[in-house]
């Protein structure tokens, strides 16, 4: 198994509801989108935390309305929300648009996540940086400038290629000497 | 060789802060003499209220002790009144004579209050209302007198009256104006204030004017008369009709003023030798009369004499609070609107609460709260960053939609809060404790009070009230600085938006690189400036710039989670919440193999699992303070099913 | 004087980093290294709640505690104002390229 990234700057495990796999009142593979979305950001570095959700249907068992990019599946595809938070103050996701593929899914977090990551100051939630920039922004820079949406999203991709668990041995090995105690004999 | 000197006229907030502005950034870049006119070191003028109303004692407000002018080398003159500025010569002489030269002059002579130029305004009784002098004559008055008129309806006025009211009086305050405080409230407002203050005692007297001041048989003052022939008894009168800048001095040397010492945005006179700041000065036409812009002009003023060439005063929105215990009034920029402008007003008279926003091109520019103020430095801080406000116009006179209240009890108002309550509830910090210490030391930023006391210091929810408490305890003084300028951490004067550009723009991909090219003032930055330089290097220049792990915090730079005891938590990653049997027994050998007492699958938000770890590895020899990771993997290596 | 143990070589604490030594009568024992290549050590322990003072980020003369912030000065082993108390700190010193704890 490799690392959770519970301790950092990163994406955490993306929470998913038994979706349409399971449930009787799922619309979409919510378990299955949640697991790709959770592969192409694996070892983000980003500002703060980023969390998301994906629920197969609006009765929203995963939670979907209080993640950094919260994803709902409906009858006719998936509403995209960000800038949810579920900390010190609730706040709850703003409706960004709806997609109809799964495709077009990772595309529009991704190039959201990427304008956070490249615009946000560090330690600032999504959920802050959208309050400083507004919606109409984000629309702007995500909605309306297609190429633009498709720049981020690859430099997000481009940068995520070499994505390593940072528990494999093999990465830093240096940096694991500093925690090995020095012993001293009496 | 020896340094170059400085001389500062006037030792009070606008004077002493640029030398302590300056003694930051610059510690021993000149030799440095003060002249004050009165007999005390620096003090909290801005708290002259509370004085005056019993809640503080003067030695509680003085700033800087006489010890502080000693440590720091400088000469300090007293209750020593500058007669002449010699430009010619660059010396300054005091009306006792003592001589001082110099090569850079701060002046920083304040204001006096503006005397009505009617019959009787020099009897024994009037005063203005400026000083520790003017506080104790008022105090003394209190004990041998019965009625007071103070003239001036603005806050001044005001925190006056209460305190004279607090101290026994009979207390009339007599307004030129149709209603109170005209510079800083609507007429909505204005009426509610006028009717708790009413219940509080006081009278008061509107659109009046005053015609003369009587004498009575014992040579003091007796009673004041109005222009309608109407007269009410006076044994103390208090004129605060407002200021005047203090600039006769520098006139008289040459230094041009026009209603105020003139200065350039480098706080500059026309003797480039000579600065001036504070409230004896004309920026861009303006002369302020609250400490916040002084605040900002002593930053700029001592960024030049510094030498640094960086930093330029524009000017100051400013919001005002009225000190007066219990009531929760505020107030900033253009309050009354009008052509081009659109209003939400929220009213409810009954319940004490008026809140009005002044919206110009879907911008917040002004506003006025009375009642209930929590969202008052919010609205302060939208308005300063110029944000744009459309997208949040629908909620926005509810405030950050219910911010105040979290973790301190739905506590939204904070002058009304009595001091056990508790605002901070991480810290368990109550008002008391914090209006304490930002009394105690001194305090004027949101920051000062973070530091002193823990309050909004973990989770910060309660910064908003925390804020507040700090706006009403010392009234105009406060100011945040606009987000987009505000500093990253106290290593650096640049902005989070200011380092990421200029890594950007400089192409710098080392730390070094940033701390070099902006100036940092320590030598390898701090807990807080470094985790987001080392974070902008990479997310700009992602395969240039090297991660630097000294830079990470400890969870970050161990890949697990430091807990209480210096233990550290692993969690292995789910994809998407799932696993499987095979995954779930590796995570049940690992545990069993480190003698791991519980397995947690974290807040149900995030549905993954984690290992806590104990102080239970004796097998693999290893300590168990020792960060995971090492053990982590191998660990970790087991969790491969 | 004083007797010296030699505990590592320089280059085995990062900059900006700490190791931490296990000596029998001391306990735990960090040992820093400053960007220019001074070194101190003091207890493991910081004066507020007992926070491993080795696994903080390291700068200047300072050390910021990984659990609740406080900032210790790493040559008096004080923790910088607002914030009271102190750790015990022990005279190191460095010589060709090694590292001494006073014994």
């Amino acid at each position: 198994m490799v690392s959770g990234h519970a301790y950092g700057k990163s994406i955490r495990t993306v929470k998913t509801c038994v979706g349409m796999e399971h449930c009787r009142f799922g619309t979409q593979l919510a378990m299955s989108m949640g697991v790709k979305l959770e592969k192409m950001l694996f070892d983000m570095y980003a500002p703060h935390k980023v969390k998301l959700a994906v629920s197969g249907c609006p009765r929203n068992c995963a939670e979907a309305g209080i993640k950094d990019v919260g994803i709902i599946g409906v009858d006719s595809g998936y509403e995209l929300y960000i800038g949810g938070n579920g900390g010190i103050k609730t706040e709850v996701a703003q409706f960004l648009c709806k997609v109809t593929s799964d495709e077009e899914v990772m595309e529009y977090s991704g190039a959201f996540l990427q304008l956070y990551r490249l615009e946000g100051w560090y330690l600032e939630r999504t959920c802050h940086y959208l309050e400083r920039v507004g919606m109409d922004y984000i629309k702007g820079k995500i909605l309306e400038d297609e190429e633009g949406r498709k720049a981020l999203y690859a430099a997000l991709l481009a940068e995520l290629k070499d994505a390593k668990d940072p528990w494999a041995t093999s990465r830093e090995p240096q940096a694991i000497k500093q925690f090995i105690p020095i012993m001293v004999e009496a | 060789m020896s340094k170059p000197r400085l001389v500062l006229i006037g030792n009070g907030m606008a004077g002493v802060r640029t030398v302590e502005e300056l003694l930051k950034i610059k510690p021993d870049h000149y030799d440095i003499t003060i002249f004050g006119a009165e007999p005390h070191p620096n003090y909290n003028r801005i708290l002259l209220s509370p004085v005056l109303a019993g809640e503080m004692t003067i030695s509680e407000i003085v700033l800087n002790e006489l010890e502080w002018y000693k440590e720091k080398g400088i000469k300090l003159h007293t209750g020593k009144q500058i007669k002449t500025i010699d430009r010619a010569k660059r010396k300054v002489i005091a009306e006792d004579g003592t001589e001082e030269e110099y090569d850079r002059l701060l002046i920083a002579t304040g204001s006096t209050p503006f005397m009505l130029p009617i019959p009787g305004n020099d009897l024994p009784g009037v005063i203005g209302y400026r000083d520790i002098k003017d506080t104790d004559e008022m105090i003394e008055a209190a004990k041998l007198h019965k009625h007071a008129v103070v003239i001036g309806g603005g806050l001044l006025g005001l925190e006056a009256a209460n305190g004279l009211k607090l101290r026994g009086m009979d207390v009339t305050v007599v307004h030129l104006g149709p209603w109170l405080l005209e510079r800083q409230l609507d007429e909505v407002a204005a009426k509610m204030l006028q009717k708790s203050l009413e219940d509080k005692g006081l009278k008061f007297l509107l659109q009046k004017q005053t015609e003369m001041l009587v004498q009575g048989e014992s040579g003091r003052v007796a009673a004041v008369r109005f222009k309608d022939g109407m007269t009410i008894p006076a044994d103390l009168v208090v004129m605060a009709a407002g200021i005047r800048p203090n600039y006769a001095l520098a006139e008289s040397s040459g230094i041009y003023c026009n209603r105020g010492i003139v200065v350039n945005d480098t706080m500059q006179t026309y003797d480039p030798k000579v600065y001036a700041v504070g409230e004896c000065v004309t920026h861009r036409g303006i002369a302020y009369g609250l400490v916040a812009p002084l605040f900002e002009q002593a930053k700029v003023a001592a960024n030049h004499l510094a030498g640094y060439g960086i930093g330029r005063y524009t000017g100051s929105v400013t919001s005002t609070k009225l000190k007066v215990t219990g009531i929760d009034l505020f107030s900033a920029g253009d309050y009354m609107g009008g052509e081009g402008t659109e209003e939400i007003v929220l009213n409810d008279p009954y319940g004490g609460v008026y809140k009005k926003l002044v919206i110009k091109d879907n911008k917040l520019v002004g506003g006025v709260m009375y009642g209930d103020t929590a969202d008052g430095p919010w609205y302060f801080q939208l308005l300063k960053d110029g944000r744009d406000i459309h997208d949040i116009r629908d909620q926005l006179i509810f405030g950050q939609s219910l911010v105040g209240d979290v973790g301190h009890a739905g506590n939204s108002k904070a002058a009304s809060m009595p001091d056990s309550a508790e605002v901070c509830g991480c810290n368990g910090i109550t008002k008391g404790v914090i209006v304490q210490a930002i009394k105690a030391k001194g305090l004027f930023t949101l920051d000062e009070v973070k530091k002193h006391t823990k309050a909004a210091s973990s989770c910060g929810s309660c910064a908003g009230l925390v804020e507040q408490i700090l706006a009403s305890t010392i009234g105009g003084a406060y100011t945040p600085a606009a987000s987009d300028k505000k500093p990253v951490c106290g290593c650096t004067e640049q902005s989070h938006k200011a380092v990421r550009e200029a890594i950007l723009n400089q192409h710098l991909i080392t730390k070094e690189a940033v701390f070099k090219a902006l100036e940092w003032k320590t030598p390898n930055g701090c807990d807080k400036c470094r985790p987001a330089v080392n974070y902008y290097l990479i997310s700009t220049w992602p395969h240039e710039a090297k991660d630097d792990p000294q830079s990470r915090f400890i969870n970050e730079r161990s890949h697990a989670n430091i807990q209480k005891d210096g233990t550290y938590s692993v969690v292995p990653r789910m994809w998407g919440g799932l696993t499987t049997p095979n995954e779930l027994r590796a995570i049940a050998d690992a545990a069993e193999k480190y003698n791991v007492p519980t397995v947690k699958s974290p807040a149900a938000s995030v549905s993954t699992c984690s290992v806590s770890r104990r102080k239970t590895c004796p097998a693999s020899g290893l300590t168990s303070t020792r960060p995971a990771w090492s053990q982590a993997m191998p660990t970790a290596s087991r969790f491969a099913p | 004087m004083s007797n010296w143990k030699l505990i590592c070589k320089l280059e085995d604490i990062p900059q900006l980093g700490s190791r931490v030594v296990h000596w029998p009568e001391r306990g735990k024992v960090a040992v820093f290294r400053s960007s220019d290549d001074e070194v101190f050590a003091m207890h493991d322990k910081c004066p507020h709640k007992g926070g491993p003072l080795s696994q903080g980020i390291v700068h200047g003369k300072r050390v910021t505690c990984p659990l609740h912030g406080w900032n210790i000065g790493l040559d008096d082993g004080k923790a910088v104002a607002p914030d009271v108390g102190g750790c015990k700190t022990f005279e190191v010193k460095v010589e060709n390229g090694e590292v001494f704890m006073a014994a």
